[in-house]
């Protein structure tokens, strides 16, 4: 469904991703895990065409997105929760899952989808008047993920869901993930916590330094020494 | 005040102005039918008993005597005159002239008293308490351009009786009898007071609210807003000039044809800002802060020019203005009939106009209509996402550039509908440079909080009504300095404004100094420099015929050379855009001409040039340790904003100096530098100091980049955090480049008021501040070698290529046949201006496109 073929990125003269290729499947969750400035987000960031790569391809169904403006990328179903829990602060809960469907074209069953995220976080429902600034740490990631579903995405690319949040809330974020994928929609998982990653994914890519390392079914990866090693911290 | 910003009346014209403009209105003229007001009777009244001659007068808040007289015929008014002394206290200045006020105007005596607004200037009301005695209140509002000292705005309570009853005396109020004067109900005087603040506040209101839309998604100052704003109410005027649409037409075509220029103007202000977004904002898109607000004064000035050639080509001027001045420096105004209805709405003394309350309606609905669209409607959606997080925005689909220009585009059109309500309002509209117009409005748009229309609207309330109280209570030429100085208060005190907080957190500062500055420069460079040094060195010597002209224009170019030096301290290294450093080289030359000339202390014997210019550097890097105070409080452009303000405000507080600083007319015949006995009058003997000076402050440049402080000042314009992180005292470095550049600015001004022998307000002009600008950044920030050549690139083009071009053009232009008269290349200087500013920064932007980017999130 998603194909990237060698991409490579810059930041100014900096090489950030040197040649990035991966696939994930229609259905599947697919985890993307690597240490701190591996490039996991910067993948993130150019399939959604904030940074430009300077060479390669990435194909959603067959179009080709990496000439695309972030825009067009978004309305043709790439839809992502991004690092750091990003949120429109002055917006409330309610607003703010309106502009996750602002990219939709047909905006029939928006009520429909503002039930299943509010199924899915019921807090959200408690909070939907309030500005989005003002939320706890773990309703933003919520609210997050929550707008990312409103626009009903192909696929839904979620870098960090479980940054900087207690364990219970963690659990929880990482059952809403199998649930989503569960109804449907192809997740391309951007972790730290490799060990959860690992657990709800069929599939992993061990990115390093801008490269791809290796690339198995995820209880494969769990059972790889070096990534025990490196990433699960089990010796 | 208010109005001042956002037209020019003239340099002293405050919110009496609009006193003055207020009740014109009241002329008969209405909007369709008559509604249920107490208009004034369209046929005259009968003879009453006040028929005669009055004379009298009464004494102005500045302690002038004011005399009037005015006829009263069949119960109305049909003449009107006054006169006041000159601020010499020679002469007289008298009124435009009202002697022959036409029978439909006359304001009719009823319940004995009238209230009426004669013209742009004059403003006079009355109570008559006795067939031969009447008192009542004048405000004068003197904008003429050649009457050199009448400008005033002057207040006084008068008195007068009729000829032929008793003798006519002047009785003058007591200057300080009450707080409030003598004749007046001080509640009456509040609520007036009031009243006239929130119109103001209104009109500012209005501009306030489309900087803040574009403010809140580009998050930089866009400087030709004002200039939208003024060319549209040109549009709006001569569009209704030359249909010809007035008072005679059907009210119904009257509505149509208003209805369709208002459309218009929407129109023409939409676009005009989208073509300034394209222009100014776009190339710089997630580069630089400072790159779009220097090239947004670029377009301002262009467009200034604009309206100025599109008003001179429709040869409408207000009388006593010249029009075959070059370089006029304000626009003519265009008149057009009043379409509002005219009465007061209140039945009190108080007047409120139906036109007062019609600007009022207009700046809440514009307001309401905002609001309605940035919080309903996706394109307001799209908007405020892009204002709260530009890139989460993109990354839920929004077309970040689309969502700019319609900003822009909305913010156009409300600068559009603001100029179709202030022509309309003042009938006389005024247009001016935008962006002094655009500052205060700004200071609005602060003061509400960026992305709110209706703190806009309350801000700008507020600031209306400070100004109506201040130039009732201290003087309305002090009004622009106290809001100027309130406006840096806003700035350092209240980043985010008043009602609303601005969280700015998810944009990374961005090095401005990369599109900004100049590459080292090579031995190479360096060696031609001397070369060049040495030629002008010799330059006297060698040319026999070293003519006086010739030496102005070296003198000039080396003062000039000598405040570049001084901005590119600022600009190039430590990263600080002043956009009035113009300030620091006339408080300089004002020491210099206050200390040395004819009427001063230090006469004879005469001061040594040494003292004066130490006197003059100390005290410049005084007011600039004062600037560089505030500004270290303050990040990018809103300290561009700050120094902005604190030039404005240096160059009205010289014109309000009086004896001192000689007001508005300046200080001359000063007397030449005396340096250790001698006297040096001769032009080669102040070539030569000025040359001296000029190597001077060039090694020293040269010394302070490559040295521990000049590294600093780098370091900490590259990246503040990372240079605060080394230990840098990023403040205090900032300080020190402050006053350092400041002082180079008072040794220049010394210099130049002592060899130039005449010196006026302008030098501290926002012109003057960003012609130095251009300079410094055609040359490349940073490098002395480039200050030299961009002074000199472009004061040689001011000085001679284009008065060469004209003479050339005059030759060469074919007599006899008509194609119009010689194009006066010297009457576009500001489209010059612009052009060059605008130019230099997009190809400094695209030159270093060219190279590698960066990483914009600093990560």
């Amino acid at each position: 469904m998603l194909e990237l073929r060698e991409v490579h990125t810059y930041y100014g003269n900096i090489h950030a991703l040197k040649g990035i290729s991966l696939n994930v499947e229609k259905g599947e969750i697919v985890t993307l895990i690597g240490s701190n400035g591996a490039g996991k987000s910067t993948t993130l960031r150019t399939i959604q065409g904030i940074n430009r790569p300077r060479s390669g391809t990435i194909l959603l169904e067959g179009t080709a997105l990496e000439s695309l403006p972030p825009h067009e990328i978004a309305m043709r179903g790439v839809a992502q929760s991004p690092e750091g829990r990003l949120i429109f602060p002055r917006m409330s809960v309610l607003e703010n899952l309106e502009m996750g469907a602002y990219a939709r074209k047909d905006k029939t069953g928006m009520k429909d989808d503002l039930e299943r995220v509010f199924t899915l976080f019921p807090r959200l429902k408690e909070r939907i008047g309030q500005k989005g600034g003002t939320l706890s740490g773990g309703e933003q990631q919520m609210l997050a993920m929550g707008r990312a579903l409103m626009a009903r995405p192909r696929i839904l690319l979620l870098d960090e869901p479980s940054m900087g949040l207690s364990p219970i809330l963690v659990e929880l974020i990482f059952d809403t993930i199998v649930s989503i994928n569960k109804e449907g929609t192809t997740i391309l998982l951007v972790e730290q916590n490799a060990l959860m990653a690992l657990s709800i994914a069929n599939r992993g890519y061990v990115i390093q330094t801008g490269e791809i390392l290796l690339t198995d079914t995820a209880a494969n990866l769990k059972n790889n020494e070096m990534v025990r090693k490196s990433y699960l911290g089990i010796e | 005040m208010i109005n001042r910003c956002l037209a020019r009346p003239g340099p002293r014209q405050r919110v009496l102005y609009v006193m003055g403009l207020l009740a014109l209105l009241l002329t008969a003229c209405s909007f369709g039918t008559q509604t249920a007001t107490p208009a004034p009777p369209v046929v005259a009244a009968p003879a009453g008993p006040f028929d005669g001659v009055w004379s009298g007068g009464g004494r102005a808040q500045d302690g002038r005597v004011i005399t009037i007289k005015f006829k009263i015929e069949n119960g109305a008014i049909s003449s009107f005159t006054y006169s006041y002394p000159k601020q010499e206290g020679s002469l007289s200045c008298t009124s435009l002239d009202y002697t022959a006020i036409p029978v439909a105007a006359r304001p009719s005596i009823q319940a004995d008293a009238f209230s009426k607004t004669f013209g742009s200037d004059l403003t006079a009301d009355g109570t008559f308490s006795s067939p031969s005695s009447a008192a009542g209140h004048i405000s004068i509002a003197w904008q003429g351009r050649y009457t050199e000292g009448c400008v005033a705005n002057l207040q006084a309570p008068w008195t007068a009786v009729k000829e032929g009853q008793l003798s006519p005396a002047i009785v003058a109020a007591p200057v300080t009898a009450a707080w409030c004067g003598r004749n007046t109900n001080c509640t009456d005087l509040l609520i007036q007071l009031l009243i006239f603040g929130l119109v103001n506040g209104a009109i500012l209101a209005l501009n306030a609210i489309g900087i803040t839309v574009i403010y809140s998604t580009v998050r930089t100052l866009n400087l030709a807003h004002g200039d939208i704003f003024a060319l549209t109410t040109a549009f709006v005027t001569s569009t209704i000039n030359i249909i010809g649409l007035n008072l005679d037409w059907p009210a119904a075509s009257r509505v149509w044809i208003l209805a369709l220029i208002f459309i218009g103007a929407l129109a023409l202000g939409a676009l005009l800002s989208v073509m300034v977004d394209a222009l100014a904002f776009r190339p710089f898109r997630g580069r630089s802060r400072l790159a779009p607000l220097i090239a947004s004064l670029g377009i301002s000035f262009i467009l200034f020019q604009g309206s100025l050639v599109w008003r001179t080509y429709q040869k409408s001027f207000i009388r006593g203005e010249h029009r075959s001045v070059p370089g006029l420096n304000e626009v003519p105004t265009d008149g057009i009939p009043n379409f509002l209805p005219a009465g007061n709405v209140l039945f009190s003394k108080v007047v409120l106009q139906y036109s007062d309350v019609f600007v009022l309606a207009a700046g809440i609905m514009f307001v309401l209509i905002t609001t309605l669209i940035l919080q309903r409607t996706p394109l307001g959606r799209s908007i405020r996402a892009i204002a709260q997080n530009e890139e989460l925005a993109q990354i839920v689909g929004v077309n970040r550039d689309g969502a700019i220009r319609r900003a822009f585009a909305l913010g156009g059109a409300l600068a559009g509908a603001a100029a179709f309500v202030f022509a309309l309002y003042y009938s006389r509209p005024f247009g001016q440079a935008g962006q002094e117009s655009g500052l205060l409005a700004f200071a609005a748009a602060l003061m509400g909080g960026i992305g709110s229309p209706s703190g806009a609207m309350a801000s700008g309330a507020i600031l209306g009504v400070v100004g109506a109280l201040s130039d009732y209570f201290l003087a309305s030429q002090w009004t622009p300095v106290l809001l100027l100085g309130l406006l840096t208060a806003i700035l350092v005190w209240r980043r985010g404004g008043l009602l609303n907080h601005d969280d700015d957190t998810n944009r990374s500062e961005t090095r401005d100094s990369v599109v900004l500055t100049a590459p080292a420069q090579s031995q190479k460079a360096k060696r031609w420099l001397i070369i060049l040094c040495a030629a002008l060195l010799a330059l006297p010597v060698l040319s026999s015929g070293f003519k006086l002209t010739d030496d102005i224009i070296l003198r000039g170019l080396g003062i000039f050379v000598l405040l570049t030096f001084g901005l590119n301290i600022l600009l190039g290294l430590s990263g600080v855009l002043d956009l009035g450093y113009a300030m620091n080289f006339a408080i300089g030359a004002y020491t210099a001409a206050i200390l040395t000339n004819r009427y001063g202390i230090f006469v004879f014997p005469p001061l040594d040039f040494t003292i004066v210019l130490a006197a003059s550097a100390a005290t410049a890097a005084l007011f600039g340790a004062l600037k560089g105070a505030t500004a270290t409080r303050l990040r990018g452009d809103y300290l561009a904003v700050a120094t902005l303000a604190l030039g404005l405000l240096t160059e009205q507080a010289i014109t309000n100096g009086g004896n001192v600083t000689g007001g508005s007319s300046g200080l001359s015949a000063l007397p030449p530098p005396h340096l250790f006995g001698l006297t040096l009058a001769t032009p080669s003997a102040q070539y030569y100091l000025v040359l001296v000076f000029v190597v001077l402050a060039a090694v020293i440049s040269a010394r302070l980049m490559a040295s521990r402080t000049g590294r600093a000042w780098i370091a900490s314009s590259e990246d503040e955090t990372a240079a605060v992180s080394f230990g840098i005292e990023v403040a205090r470095y900032r300080l020190l480049a402050f006053v350092f550049s400041s002082a180079l600015a008072g040794i220049a001004g010394a210099l130049y008021a002592s060899t130039f022998t005449y010196i006026d307000p302008s030098l501290a002009a926002f012109d003057v501040s960003s012609l130095l600008l251009a300079m410094v950044i055609l040359g490349g920030a940073g490098s002395v070698g480039g200050a030299v050549l961009g002074t000199a690139l472009i004061y040689f083009y001011d000085k001679i290529f284009v008065p060469q071009l004209f003479a050339w053009l005059a030759l060469l232009w074919p007599q006899g046949v008509y194609i119009g008269m010689v194009p006066n290349v010297r009457g576009t200087n500001f489209f010059d201006f612009g052009i060059v500013l605008y130019l230099t920064v997009l190809w400094r932007a695209r030159r270093e496109s060219r190279a590698p980017q960066k990483d914009r999130r600093g990560r």
